[in-house]
């Protein structure tokens, strides 16, 4: 009886001390994170996930008062917490466990659509966020075939208002030919079989919103196109977007719609960027099917002797149309360099006085090139880098075509739709107002005079 | 703030914890808990904690009015004055759009809906504060005299938000006189780590993908997608709303407080009274003890009795007509079963009961989600096969497999396979026994990482008491 006691007494203690080790850790692993937090170096991007961190928020009583400075606080510590790759790649390792996985396929559905990948830097990603987050109509991710694909549910169809805002651009250019074209993703031309639920609905979509288009715009056959030319390198297999081939396809049905005549693959120049690519579905989902089998970029150089120029707010800069370095972290910045406010891709040769205007996301960016051998300017347009008008771009330019181009995404995308229809209506009287976006905010703090100077001199920097 | 945040996690419990235990005088004790407990309210609610410490006040002055006035005529005004002003600030503050909606559609009129947000935690302090009046009318508790006790009372970060409703009968000695010990503490912590890991590696993930077929276009919703996500609504308020209590119980032990246990695997359940004595018992236990039982309980106008505290414990979950349809499903179902389905089921085996409880929960779970009846007709078409919908999706098959183990350990978990292993160690051999204590921390800290990794990895953390 002692004995048990004794023993008794003996586990007592023994589970004291284990409960103050208990303790001790606790707070000190709580602390320490805590602490490291502060003590170690702050990344500003995740090369990981290609986007610009949290900042930290500024405190305004505004902000505070909206508890939007809290919620700010909450997504800066999230984005910089101490280990943060270990701990990701731990809850990715996690969500592999959770069950059971079929060797050839997976349905990630949790997977938000992609219709870009935010790469230009100094834009606010949050705003980018917030348009590719809202990207309605996708199911999900499968990846068969060891290739990746966004299932298009067609659930939400957004035609009329997409045709809309299209015949509202005829409605405001009159003297521009307008031409508009959706890029299908790769679903259904390379969906399996078994999925024949999905085939055939990006078609679906696209010709409804086509049909109603008025005759003033044209619509550009991509899908039909494309579908000719199905068994060939037309898409990327880790990444949402068409490769430059599945791009020059697109650019012959563009030709065929605006009659006129197409350059030859043969005649231009034939590079591969060296190193495998891999894109947004693979970032999305770390499926191991997507990184053993990665993409190649491969590209045509049309053979124009070109240079451009990007312009953000009131600054500009030359650059290069394929851009070979810097680009290891995303190989498909080798178009235009990523996506820019506004491009000016300026033939040296093709002196026909003619010029036509993009406006895309970055599907539009391995587009564009093939354009110069048809125009002697081409003005690119990313849409949703831009909050001020263009219509005083196109009259000032003399524009005398414009391409509207979609991916199937963003074409159902309320947000999308908006801002291209924005761009368009909002009165922003200034001359070169688009350039201005940035500057004009300055304006208000500044004295009104100097706005004058700043308007004449962006106005000389582009003529 | 919500606990399963880094923020909360990293800075603010182990501020709080390291500072708590450096001090060692109890007022300043009580200080420190109050000026957290604010600071933790205000994170998510800048602007109504105002409402809250006006509300607290209040509630003060109240108490030890009653206590004045007590044995005169005047005995019963401030308690009456009390409730019906907390009842108000409810009204006003969560049920003024629902009552103007109603009003609008009976009449016609075009009044104004008010659109300002729902204070957090509202209907958790306000229910606190009346018990407190209540009590203290009856002479159960007396009056707090201390304006920063109660207000310690109120505010308290652990339950203030998502529960359990604490009643301050349960803690009134605690606020004044508790005691810190070492067992408590490490047993608070391991509380504390499970909670967390109910919330974001089960709750959360279930809540994902509920949002992917209760959320989603149900014109497309296949049968066994329907009832896939409305079991996966089962696992996620469960989860969800037991992990929140684990951990308020759990940070409650670690600073000397004892709650009430708030959730005895309620699935498990034979019948909805059963089911009722084991989910939020709480705010069963508050409906029972002040409304149904003052009402008359089962002696009195029993039926009626019934039908009200039902209607309002489905109108405690949230302003809309659904959650009151909800409550009465349940009131309906514990009245039948009251008439004869529990003589039924006696008759049959055990598993036709919990089938029947499950099933019940389940339907009921589909009237909690969806705030429009025609949603709810629809999705319950789906369940019955009865919509034309489609049987079954192939990436649904994907899908479940590929949730397959973490699905079995969700339901696992709904059973009571904690007590049943701390039942198995205190049968174990003396050797086992002194090695436990060590493996619980292992454990623990796995559980910590788990919920930190997942938390880093997804920004998914949704908060799913903004209506209550």
């Amino acid at each position: 009886m002692n004995d048990a006691n004794h023993i008794q007494e003996e586990l007592e203690e023994e589970r004291k001390i284990s409960s103050v080790i208990h303790i001790v850790l606790f707070c000190i692993v709580l602390t320490t994170f805590g602490v490291l937090f502060f003590i170690l170096p702050q990344e500003k991007i995740s090369d990981a996930e290609k986007r610009t961190l949290a900042p930290f928020p500024t405190l305004t009583k505004k902000t505070l008062f909206s508890g939007d400075y809290m919620d700010s606080l909450d997504i800066y510590t999230a984005d910089h917490f101490p280990f943060r790759s270990t701990f990701i790649s731990l809850s990715d390792k996690l969500k592999l466990i959770r069950g059971l996985h079929n060797k050839e396929e997976a349905f990630y559905n949790d997977v938000q659509a992609v219709d870009e990948i935010p790469s230009k830097k100094g834009a606010s990603s949050k705003d980018i966020q917030e348009f590719d987050e809202s990207l309605k109509n996708c199911k999900g991710l499968l990846v068969a075939n060891n290739r990746a694909f966004q299932i298009f549910s067609n659930e939400e169809p957004m035609n009329k208002e997409f045709s809309e805002m299209n015949n509202l651009y005829a409605k405001t250019f009159k003297n521009v030919r307008v031409f508009s074209g959706i890029v299908p993703t790769a679903s259904d031309f390379f969906l399996p079989e078994k999925y024949e639920e999905y085939i055939g609905k990006e078609l679906q979509n696209i010709t409804a919103s086509y049909n109603l288009f008025n005759s003033r715009v044209k619509p550009i056959e991509i899908y039909q196109e494309l579908i000719k030319h199905k068994k060939e390198y037309i898409y990327y297999k880790t990444d949402h977007h068409w490769t430059d081939l599945g791009a020059y396809y697109g650019y012959l049905a563009f030709c065929s719609a605006a009659k006129t005549k197409a350059i030859e693959l043969t005649e231009m120049e034939f590079k591969q960027i060296n190193g495998p690519f891999l894109g947004t579905h693979y970032l999305k989902t770390k499926d191991q099917r997507l990184e053993n089998n990665p993409d190649y970029i491969k590209y045509w150089i049309p053979p124009v002797e070109k240079y451009a120029i990007k312009y953000d707010g009131d600054d500009s800069e030359e650059i290069k149309v394929f851009k070979t370095t810097d680009i290891t972290k995303n190989k498909y910045l080798v178009f235009l360099g990523g996506d820019e406010p506004l491009i000016h891709l300026k033939s040296t040769k093709c002196e026909n006085g003619k010029t036509v205007l993009l406006i895309k996301n970055s599907y539009g960016n391995p587009f564009a090139a093939f354009l110069t051998a048809n125009y002697e300017n081409v003005l690119v347009v990313d849409y949703r880098y831009t909050e001020s008008s263009i219509v005083e771009l196109v009259n000032e330019y003399e524009v005398n075509d414009i391409i509207l181009l979609n991916g199937i995404y963003s074409a159902n995308t309320p947000n999308h739709i908006g801002r291209l229809k924005d761009i368009i209506t909002l009165k922003d009287g200034t001359k070169n107002a688009f350039k201005k976006s940035k500057r004009k905010k300055k304006e208000v703090e500044n004295t009104p005079s100097d706005s004058l100077k700043v308007e004449v001199d962006s106005t000389s920097i582009i003529d | 703030m919500v606990f399963a945040s880094l923020n909360f996690l990293f800075f603010f419990l182990a501020i709080n914890l390291i500072l708590y235990y450096l001090i060692k005088n109890k007022t300043f004790r009580n200080v420190l808990l109050t000026v957290m407990s604010l600071v933790f309210y205000a994170w998510g609610e800048p602007v109504w904690i105002g409402l809250l410490v006006f509300s607290s006040f209040v509630d003060y002055i109240h108490g030890l009015l009653i206590e004045k006035f007590r044995g005169t005529k005047w005995a019963k005004a401030p308690l009456i004055s009390c409730i019906v002003i907390n009842l108000s600030i409810l009204a006003t503050f969560k049920y003024a759009g629902f009552i103007t909606d109603n009003v609008n559609f009976i009449t016609g009129l075009k009044l104004s809906v008010p659109t300002y947000s729902l204070p957090i935690g509202i209907s958790f302090y306000t229910f606190q504060t009346i018990s407190y009046v209540i009590d203290v009318y009856k002479q159960e508790v007396k009056a707090q005299r201390s304006f920063l006790k109660f207000l310690l009372f109120v505010s308290l970060f652990h339950q203030l938000v998502a529960g359990p409703i604490v009643r301050y009968s349960h803690i009134v000695n605690e606020i004044d006189n508790r005691k810190l010990r070492i067992n408590d503490i490490s047993a608070g912590i391991s509380r504390f780590c499970i909670g967390l890991f109910k919330k974001i590696c089960i709750a959360n993930v279930a809540g994902e993908m509920v949002l992917t077929y209760m959320g989603g276009d149900l014109s497309t919703l296949a049968f066994s997608e329907a009832w896939f996500g409305i079991l996966m609504f089962t696992i996620q308020i469960y989860f969800d709303f037991s992990g929140y209590s684990d951990m308020a119980i759990g940070m409650g032990r670690m600073v000397g407080f004892h709650y009430h246990e708030n959730f005895n695997y309620p699935y498990t359940s034979k019948s909805a009274s059963d089911f009722w004595r084991r989910w939020h018992i709480s705010l069963g236990t508050f409906f029972r003890d002040y409304i149904y039982i003052p009402l008359g309980g089962n002696k009195k106008r029993f039926y009626l009795n019934v039908f009200v505290v039902w209607m309002l414990t489905g109108l405690w979950h949230g302003a809309s007509w659904n959650f009151i349809l909800w409550g009465l499903f349940w009131g309906l179902l514990i009245l039948l079963e009251r008439l004869f389905l529990h003589k039924f089921f006696n008759r049959l085996p055990a598993f036709v009961s919990h089938i029947y409880l499950l099933l019940a929960a389940m339907i009921g779970w589909v009237l909690f989600y969806f705030v429009d009846m025609s949603s709810v007709v629809q999705y319950l078409s789906i369940l019955f096969g009865q919509s034309g919908n489609k049987w079954n999706s192939l990436e649904f098959n994907t899908v479940f497999m590929a949730n397959i183990y973490w699905l079995i350990l969700a339901i696992i978990l709904c059973l009571p396979v904690y007590p049943y292993a701390k039942h198995l160690a205190r049968n174990s051999s003396l050797r086992v026994q002194a090695m436990i204590p060590y493996a619980a921390i292992v454990f623990d800290f796995c559980l910590l990482f788990l919920s930190t990794a997942m938390l880093v990895g997804k920004t998914f953390n949704p908060f799913l008491y903004f209506r209550f």
